[in-house]
């Protein structure tokens, strides 16, 4: 998947999450939860709504690898078909 | 929680009847208010005789005590001397046809003038009234009368052919139907007319002497789960129904009061019947449904000063918009209260702007028989607080603990709201429920199933009902407050919060929003919404789903069903829905 494309869709789906959080002039590297309060159930509903929309399945232990949009989005893109 | 404050300055014309909350629950003794009672001559105690016998034979004999104004053109008044005899004749006419005390009358008609001669009648010979919901379907119709073993139903023609004269035969103790508008070969098969029984000549009649402990009133309150309870009261109780009218709603001698709810609502027979009449009051009757500009109408038509209305009114009217009201001249409007489901704070906030007067939210339940707290004419306002005990009821936070109750004294932190039993207007059983009557009982307190936090100065906010309440992430959340901010927002009309089970958050709060006119529900109001919520309540509050519904299912009281959301949510059977507004019939 295209970096660009990946961005988009995960900004969408926090949107849908977390919609009070405005992602449009972010660089992508603050860390979503700190940065942006949103809570460890926030987070997880992200993760399964990436599962739900690419198939890409992060497991706890790469969590350290997308708490931030451009992690998450390099992580995603990487995998994802 | 809003912390703003509505401040009570100088009165305005009229002092209030509680002029200082604090002094006067100090000085409070219920012997001062049985002082205000009559009494029979024997001693004993009637909740008719207080109502109409004593004011038809005294000043306000003439005065009117109802004013009904039909769904029509048509309209009646009676006097307290009207009221009074013919409330006699109906009672005359009961006893001849053998109903005698500890019977029970049911009603099942609208809010008509009969109902409320029969409601009177039947008090004065010491039988048990019991008023249901007209829109009842058979199912709800046949499970209280058998559960209350009714020997007489007062009914509409209407109502008794399509839903109760197929059930007869599932009803051993039902003796007589009375029918209130239909006479002569209008009249179903094996039933009387209402008119008939008047006819009689009520002279002779003399009252019951029933006592304080003698069984008067029987509410059916919607359990959470199960079978409805027949809530049971008695005699008695018409000195908290006094009381309370007075200090809770502040009646003067000359009010006019409009209670909108139905007799078949506690609301609607405590305060839509027996506490306006007990002070001598005129008060309005409407037989029609909701409609903002009819309601509106009425308030200045009539010159009502004192208003009891519900939440779900209150919101309806504000989603009629601003523009209506003000085309009323509702300046002899001096005091609104407000029962039913905890006012959110926007909508105190709204009539103080819109109709220039703050709106008294008053918590209480079919259990307690009357307002048990309250806020008062006199006493700042917490928009969202259902204000202070009322003088004569000790209330509190408890936690429930293995051998017994602890009261929490730690300002607003949550627990279940309590009261010391003992209070007059308290009920006496559920019926045919003595088990459950029993536990509603620890350590000397009744405790109430509802969730509340109480301040430091001495305020309650109610929380939710403990069965309502939904635990997620470790949280407890309280759906009130979540419903009360989702209201904040333009688009929402009202709105319903529920638990909905989740694999690692136990639940998570999900909310059901209906919309005012006017916006469309799609993707983009949907995340307006939820961020509006999130930024006022945090993740872990705000709901994590919204969901946008035509009309939030609220009982006839209205009452949200989150229960009922619920079921539906999660695939289930949606159980007792028999007090469902528009349910099944």
């Amino acid at each position: 998947m295209k970096s660009k494309e990946t961005r988009a869709l995960i900004v969408d789906i926090i949107a849908d999450i977390a919609p009070e959080i405005d992602l449009t002039d972010t660089t992508g590297d603050e860390h979503l939860q700190e940065t942006f309060g949103l809570d460890s159930m926030d987070f997880l509903s992200i993760l399964e709504e990436i599962a739900a929309k690419t198939g890409v399945d992060i497991p706890e232990s790469d969590y350290e690898e997308v708490v931030t949009l451009q992690g998450m989005t390099q992580y995603v893109a990487k995998r994802a078909p | 929680m809003t912390e703003t404050r509505i401040r009570k300055s100088a009165p305005t014309d009229t002092l209030p009847v509680m002029p200082d909350y604090q002094s006067y629950y100090e000085r409070f003794r219920w012997d001062d208010a049985w002082e205000m009672l009559d009494g029979l001559p024997d001693g004993g105690l009637n909740i008719a005789h207080e109502c109409v016998v004593r004011h038809a034979r005294g000043p306000r004999a003439g005065q009117t005590a109802l004013r009904w104004i039909g769904a029509g053109d048509d309209r009646r008044e009676l006097t307290y001397s009207e009221l009074s005899e013919l409330s006699d004749r109906f009672g005359a006419a009961l006893r001849n046809l053998g109903v005698t005390k500890g019977s029970s009358l049911f009603s099942l008609c609208g809010r008509v003038p009969p109902l409320y001669i029969a409601a009177l009648g039947t008090l004065k010979i010491g039988a048990v009234f019991c008023p249901l919901f007209a829109a009842f379907g058979p199912e709800p119709i046949r499970q209280r009368l058998q559960g209350g073993s009714g020997k007489v139903l007062l009914t509409t023609a209407r109502i008794y052919r399509e839903k109760v004269a197929g059930l007869r035969d599932d009803l051993p103790h039902l003796e007589h139907v009375v029918i209130v508008d239909a006479l002569g070969e209008d009249l179903p098969e094996g039933t009387l007319a209402f008119e008939d029984l008047l006819k009689g000549n009520g002279k002779e009649f003399v009252i019951e002497p029933t006592g304080r402990e003698d069984r008067a009133l029987l509410h059916f309150t919607s359990g959470t789960t199960g079978k409805p309870k027949g809530v049971m009261h008695v005699h008695g109780a018409v000195v908290a129904h006094h009381i309370t009218g007075k200090i809770a709603l502040d009646f003067h001698d000359d009010d006019i009061f409009w209670c909108t709810a139905d007799p078949g609502w506690v609301t609607g027979t405590s305060y839509g019947i027996l506490s306006p009449l007990s002070n001598g009051l005129t008060m309005i009757v409407d037989e029609a449904e909701f409609n903002a500009h009819r309601w509106y109408q009425i308030l200045q038509d009539e010159e009502v000063t004192v208003w009891y209305t519900a939440p779900t009114a209150v919101r309806m009217l504000m989603k009629a918009g601003p523009d209506v009201p003000r085309q009323y001249d509702l300046s002899r409007l001096r005091f609104i209260a407000s029962v039913g489901e905890p006012l959110n704070p926007e909508a105190v906030l709204w009539a103080d702007e819109v109709l220039g007067l703050p709106i008294h939210d008053n918590w209480w339940q079919s259990e307690t028989g009357g307002i048990m707290i309250s806020n008062y004419a006199s006493m700042d306002i917490k928009p969202g607080s259902m204000g202070r005990p009322l003088p004569g009821v000790e209330a509190a936070v408890v936690e429930r603990t293995d051998d017994g109750v602890t009261v929490i004294d730690e300002p607003r932190r949550e627990g279940e709201l309590a009261l010391r039993a003992g209070w007059p207007s308290m009920f006496r059983g559920y019926l045919d429920m003595e088990e459950r009557y029993r536990s509603c009982f620890v350590d000397g307190w009744y405790l109430t199933g509802d969730m509340a936090q109480v301040d430091d100065e001495g305020y309650f906010f109610f929380v939710g009902r403990a069965d309502d309440l939904i635990k997620s992430a470790g949280h407890l959340i309280g759906p009130f407050e979540v419903e009360s901010t989702l209201l904040e927002h333009e688009a929402v009309a009202q709105a319903a919060v529920i638990g909905k089970p989740h694999p690692t958050a136990g639940e998570v709060v999900k909310a059901f929003v209906e919309l005012h006119s006017g916006f469309t529900a799609d993707k983009s109001l949907l995340r307006d919404l939820k961020g509006f919520a999130r930024q006022r309540l945090g993740p872990t509050v705000a709901p994590r789903e919204i969901e946008i519904i035509d009309e939030i299912p609220r009982t006839r009281s209205g009452k949200i069903m989150r229960r009922l959301l619920k079921a539906r949510e999660l695939g289930e059977p949606e159980g007792d829905t028999s007090t469902l507004e528009g349910g099944p019939s």
